[in-house]
């Protein structure tokens, strides 16, 4: 099965009724205007280009650009797919069962099961289709060490470090990775009984020195800061939010009162804002029945003396939410304003039970002038978009850009990768997916976007390179085409030099680029400058 | 010198590679002859032109297992010899060519007996011959069975080289590439 590319989500069903009355009426010169206006996208241009190159047709106007493209567009079949979901371009057997960024986005690192042994990783090719299928159906193997591979991109460096299973890990833990810096990996190791090791591993493949960090909590209810060099959890003994530092000091415990028909089992995930004033803790989607969805808390402004006042937190329901009933994913980010620009604060962003992304402004919470009971909780989680679909999807990745205004996430519902403009508060593309993506990551100053994929039943997959800049050239119509996006094209170049569609984009981007073309009333110049 | 002679009647002729090669079609015409006559390798000749498939697929209609021997050896083997020669002067031909630019790749850094590269044009004697006047050509192929960025160098488009890049490698090198000319 192979990826389908449905770039923009904007509706393009009128410009398609208007280009098929103007071939019906065989009117290519008038097919050939059109599909140089504003509102048509490059895959769309390129379909229609491509339609008129089998005729004796020659444009009235553009005739230059219609003698550069000529040559491609005879070549030209199919769009160019290894672009997106590339999973044969990272160094190493690709196959992971957890993986993470560094804060900056220019180091990623993954952690295999060495079902392809990874020795000489230095020297090693790139895996085969063939040897992926190979590794996948043999699974992890169990007499190989752990390995962590390390991919830093600028400058570009490959490290793999083993970890001894003995040394490592209690038998029988699924380690996952917490964080990466430039001295350590940060790996995290559940056991089925809520029992949780913490280690911190060398990235230099030195011994490691310290003893591992043992705490008692449910699921997925750890929040690694890494900035800060905090660990926070829900111990589930004493049903206290903890913060601890990574050498296992206990810095701060406080009581998180539950309401009384919730488990503390059946907490999903617990998320700190970045200045430690904020937390969200949402409820596992598997018990829908309890009537709460998430909880809000914020510190408290006067630190009291009782310790277990720390803390207000306030619980959400289902009806006081309209319609969220679950969330799936949180994660903790820059709040951005309309323009673009990031206003100092933090914002949570919530992915539902419809895959919708939620964002949560922690500025409303924090200044002081609100306490947090007296919030209206029907416009607390602000939606971007405003589309709802009515299916489920379950455990989903969602990635926050390092630099940039976006935000990527993986609907089930429409098996497509979304990336969201968090600044325009909408959906800027989507990317049709047929494997079922777990975590998202986004790299190399957000032009890379790193996915890895969960087959059913597996706690392993393969991880996928996608280019961002290829949908971004792509959603974009050819006219507004600028010099910024031949910087875009030109290492895509590198990948696939020979491809017809990337030749074609070149010629369309360096005429347009230097071409002024008369602006149209309908511009939508303003929204797509911005990426 | 021969120690695995056997392979010949396979069509395997790699054993001639470790020979110079002066030596390569003397010895194997000397290595054919040798198991014509030779009574040691009788064994493995009855075996060859009695038992084994390859005479018989060879010669379906001959019954005779002596009579598919002498056939065997009188048209298959020549046939054979006449191949390897071709092959071989596709190897001189390549190996004066990778000889002619040898300095210059040796300045930069690329070892031709390394990396693969020689064998890789070892692989190309098609390309060698349509290309035969125009040797970047020939690089440029090999460069695109290992990296582009070499055949780039092999154009005289970069200064210098160094080392076997893999495609997301080049894809950095190309975004940083842009970006310090944007600098500028």
């Amino acid at each position: 099965m192979s990826p389908m590319l449905t770039f923009n989500s904007r509706d393009t069903t009128a410009c398609r009724i208007e280009l098929e009355a103007l071939r019906k009426d065989k009117d290519a010169q008038g097919l050939f205007a059109r599909c140089l206006r504003e509102d048509i996208n490059a895959p769309m241009t390129i379909q229609v280009m491509k339609s008129l190159s089998h005729s004796w047709f020659f444009p009235k106007d553009h005739g230059t650009l219609w003698n550069n493209l000529s040559e491609s567009l005879k070549l030209y079949k199919r769009p160019c797919k290894s672009l997106l979901f590339n999973s044969s371009l990272l160094p190493g057997n690709g196959i992971a069962t957890s993986a993470t960024t560094s804060l900056d986005g220019n180091t990623f690192a993954y952690l295999t099961n060495a079902a392809v042994s990874l020795e000489e990783l230095e020297t090693r090719r790139p895996a085969t289709k063939v040897e992926y299928e190979a590794a996948l159906a043999r699974g992890p193997d169990k007499d190989q060490p752990i390995r962590i591979n390390i991919i830093s991109i600028s400058p570009y460096r490959i490290r793999s470090i083993a970890i001894d299973p003995k040394d490592g890990f209690p038998w029988g833990t699924i380690p996952r990775l917490l964080g990466l810096d430039d001295d350590f990996v940060y790996v995290m190791a559940d056991e089925a009984n809520g029992r949780c090791t913490f280690i911190k591993v060398p990235c230099d493949g030195s011994p490691r020195s310290e003893a591992p960090l043992v705490f008692n909590c449910p699921g997925h209810c750890v929040h690694f800061d890494q900035v800060a060099s905090r660990l926070w959890y829900i111990d589930r003994d004493t049903k206290a939010l903890v913060e601890s530092g990574l050498d296992g000091r206990i810095i701060h415990r406080s009581t998180l009162h539950l309401p009384d028909d919730l488990e503390i089992t059946q907490l999903n995930e617990l998320v700190i804002a970045r200045n430690g004033k904020s937390i969200i803790l949402s409820v596992d989607q598997h018990y829908s029945s309890s009537r709460y969805v998430f909880a809000l808390g914020s510190r408290n402004k006067v630190p009291s003396e009782d310790e277990a006042e720390g803390w207000s937190v306030r619980w959400f329901r289902a009806k006081e939410l309209l319609g969220t009933s679950c969330l799936t994913s949180c994660l903790v980010g820059s709040a951005f304003d309309n323009s673009g620009t990031a206003c100092g604060g933090d914002a949570f962003y919530c992915l539902d039970q419809t895959g919708l992304l939620n964002i949560v402004d922690l500025g409303r919470i924090e200044d002081e002038v609100t306490p947090l009971a007296d919030l209206d909780s029907s416009s607390l989680l602000v939606p971007s978009g405003h589309f709802g679909t009515k299916g489920k999807s379950w455990a989903t990745g969602i990635a926050l850009a390092t630099s940039l205004p976006l935000a990527a996430s993986f609907s089930m519902e429409t098996n497509s990768i979304q990336v969201w403009d968090l600044a325009r508060k909408d959906r800027l593309f989507e990317l049709a997916c047929p494997y079922h993506i777990d975590e998202i990551y986004f790299l190399n100053d957000d032009r890379l976007l790193v996915t890895v994929e969960r087959s059913k039943g597996n706690n392993h997959g393969t991880i996928a390179l996608s280019f961002l800049d290829y949908p971004l050239l792509m959603g974009k119509p050819p006219v507004l085409y600028n010099a910024k996006d031949y910087v875009r094209l030109k290492p895509l170049l590198a990948i696939a030099p020979d491809d017809p569609e990337l030749r074609i984009l070149e010629q369309l981007i360096r005429y347009f680029a230097s071409t002024k073309v008369a602006p149209s009333s309908t511009s939508i110049e303003g929204k797509e400058s911005r990426c | 010198m021969l120690t695995d002679n056997n392979r010949i009647f396979d069509g395997d002729f790699s054993w001639l590679d470790g020979l110079p090669d002066r030596e390569k079609i003397p010895c194997l015409l000397a290595a054919t002859e040798r198991y014509k006559t030779s009574p040691v390798s009788h064994a493995v000749l009855l075996h060859y032109a009695e038992v084994d498939d390859l005479p018989r697929l060879q010669y379906p209609e001959l019954s005779d297992p002596a009579e598919r021997k002498k056939r065997f050896f009188d048209e298959y083997m020549p046939k054979r010899v006449s191949k390897s020669r071709q092959r071989l002067s596709d190897y001189r031909k390549v190996g004066s060519i990778t000889i002619q630019h040898h300095k210059e790749l040796m300045r930069a850094g690329v070892d031709i007996f390394h990396d693969d590269i020689f064998s890789n044009l070892l692989h190309l004697p098609d390309a060698l011959k349509t290309h035969a006047h125009k040797t970047e050509e020939v690089f440029r192929n090999v460069g695109l069975m290992k990296a582009r960025v070499f055949s780039k160098y092999a154009e005289g488009a970069l200064p210098e080289w160094h080392g076997p890049l893999s495609i997301f490698e080049e894809y950095l090198y190309e975004q940083e590439r842009l970006k310090s000319l944007l600098s500028l």
